[in-house]
């Protein structure tokens, strides 16, 4: 049951209702109740995978928050704080195998949607528990339903149970202008997916399942359109989510925030996916960063007056770590791991090169600081990416070299044109909404809420857009409802 | 130590730091306030702080600092 289905709008609509209508202090049983549900259309072992797992994290939640509160009270504190340790190790020890199981060949094919996500959350929880940031929730159900919260358990956002829990627990009454946003948000969602990211699909598939026999022009193109698809198919599925959980007064994280605007690949990586970001920092990156390695690391350059060095060095250890795992996290391929390899080591590189960024930007200000080179610095940060999505999108990494190499081996205009052609309806139907997510895009950029501004138009004018944009998404639809999320597989 | 000397060390930290006199941190001032102040940055400076007033950050606190003011709560409860 995808956000996409008129089985989800019918399931949404009786727990809109439920939801309201009953007395407020059973709405998070109700969410409870239809996360359950929700979830339960993934299959029965994946239901009871996640009933386990749920388990798992409130029990440990409950014994790593004893372990320190008697860590605390111990005055030597060193007995008390090896069993600490212990508690919360063996906690992370279980999801880490449990993840890794999850991933081999012969467990694939019962590895259930969302665990990635939800797994990730709940090492996040047992963690802020044992960092002493937040208290372990004692309602079992309770906590289920942080784990289980239908809007984020299939693709995220990665949620900071601090942010989730006060909302999950407060009582919501209907408030319109939250209801609009919502709404807005799940209609711009549904374009981005049924539109452009299923029509230019249609583009695209083919050349990714057999690429041989396509050069240059023609590759540029299908690894443009891919970078397109994937953000409106991501994004578009945040902005659903974002959507159905505004409708129920729930505020949750955004995720992107205008990626393509990016002047940097390291700007680029704060603004896609940012939840994913925002957990690997706070418990990879920096973690990695304050171990004794890095620390001594950082010492001994420090000593020696080598400031740049003592910056740089523990800073690539941490990133070659945090870019493998997040590899491992996409999954146990070549094509992810090379992929998150490649913009690990453009940042890595470009963090060792910003001494000579700085000298550069420094001779001529006037130059490197206009407008210009920023827009310069945009489109080649796109193009980076774009390119960086050769290794993720195809099938095989003999694929994506492959297709990497046939760019340059000619650039074959005519064949081009002529793939433009056979694809000229679905690029004409994506033109409308490309144009509407540029414009939205830039906006937001500035800063600028589209929706707000909407919002305050008059009716007339506000329901023609509504309308309008209900019959682009009507009209302009792929036909492939039973195709799932991208980010579905993880 | 006042706040206000507090505020001044971590000042001094914030200039070696990011290698710009210039800066004049607040109470408010966030790293979108400081153009080169990314999460590389921020361990760095955690280090910098360590050192300067004698006490580890834990590392709730560095994940969890907002702002300047955030971070000189932190220090006064250490020192």
């Amino acid at each position: 049951m995808t956000f996409t289905t008129l089985e989800f709008a019918y399931f949404f609509a009786a727990v809109f209702l439920l939801y309201y209508i009953l007395p407020g202090k059973c709405q998070w049983v109700i969410l409870l109740l239809a996360s359950g549900y929700f979830y339960f259309q993934v299959g029965i072992p994946g239901f009871l995978m996640l009933c386990a797992i749920a388990v798992i994290t409130w029990g440990a939640g409950l014994i790593v928050e004893k372990a320190v509160n008697k860590a605390k009270k111990n005055a030597d504190g060193k007995g008390s704080n090896v069993a600490r340790n212990v508690a919360f190790w063996s906690s992370m020890l279980l999801f880490i195998i449990l993840l890794v199981i999850m991933r081999l060949p012969f467990a694939s094919f019962i590895m259930p949607l969302g665990l990635s996500f939800y797994t990730l959350q709940c090492i996040g929880y047992i963690t802020e528990v044992y960092r002493e940031s937040t208290a372990a929730e004692k309602n079992f159900f309770k906590l289920a339903l942080y784990v289980s919260y239908f809007p984020h358990i299939l693709q995220g956002p990665f949620e900071d149970y601090k942010e989730l829990k006060p909302q999950l627990d407060a009582v919501h009454v209907f408030d319109a202008d939250k209801a609009y946003r919502g709404a807005a948000r799940f209609l711009f969602g549904l374009m981005k997916k049924l539109v452009l990211a299923d029509r230019i699909g249609y583009i695209v598939d083919s050349v990714f399942e057999s690429p041989d026999g396509y050069y240059g022009l023609t590759v540029v193109i299908v690894m443009v359109l891919y970078t397109i698809q994937l953000y409106a198919d991501f994004s578009g599925y945040m902005d659903m989510a974002s959507g159905v959980s505004l409708l129920l007064g729930i505020e949750i994280r955004e995720n992107f925030n205008v990626p393509y605007g990016s002047k940097s690949m390291a700007e680029f990586w704060r603004r896609w996916h940012m939840s994913l970001g925002l957990w690997f920092k706070a418990y990879i990156f920096y973690p990695c960063l304050r171990t004794k390695l890095c620390m001594n690391i950082q010492k001994h350059f420090k000593t020696k007056k080598k400031k740049y060095l003592m910056k740089t060095v523990p800073t690539a250890i941490a990133l070659t770590v945090n870019w493998t795992l997040i590899g491992l996290w996409h999954g146990f391929d070549a094509n992810y791991l090379a992929y998150d390899w490649f913009c690990g080591l453009i940042i890595i590189v470009s963090e060792f090169l910003r001494p000579v960024y700085a000298k550069v930007n420094d001779s001529a200000p006037k130059v490197f600081g206009s407008r210009v080179m920023d827009a310069l610095r945009t489109v080649r940060t796109f193009l980076l990416v774009a390119f960086s999505f050769m290794f993720f999108r195809p099938e095989t990494l003999g694929d994506s070299f492959l297709m990497m190499k046939d760019i340059f081996v000619r650039a074959d205009v005519k064949a081009a044109a002529m793939f433009v052609y056979d694809h000229s309806y679905d690029m004409f139907l994506i033109t409308l909404p490309l144009i509407i997510l540029l414009v939205a895009d830039i906006l937001k950029y500035r800063e600028v809420d589209i929706f707000q501004k909407i919002h305050k138009w008059n009716p007339v004018c506000r329901w023609a857009v509504y309308i309008l944009a209900i019959l682009l998404v009507y009209i302009c639809k792929g036909d492939r409802s039973a195709a799932g999320f991208a980010y579905y597989i993880f | 130590m006042t706040r206000e000397e507090i505020l001044n060390k971590v000042n001094e930290v914030f200039h070696e730091v990011f290698d710009d006199d210039s800066i004049e941190v607040t109470e408010t001032t966030t790293a979108k306030d400081i153009e080169d102040w990314d999460s590389l940055m921020h361990i760095t400076l955690v280090s910098e702080i360590e050192n300067a007033f004698g006490f580890k950050f834990m590392m709730k606190d560095v994940v969890g600092m907002k702002n300047v003011g955030e971070m000189l709560d932190i220090i006064a409860q250490n020192i």
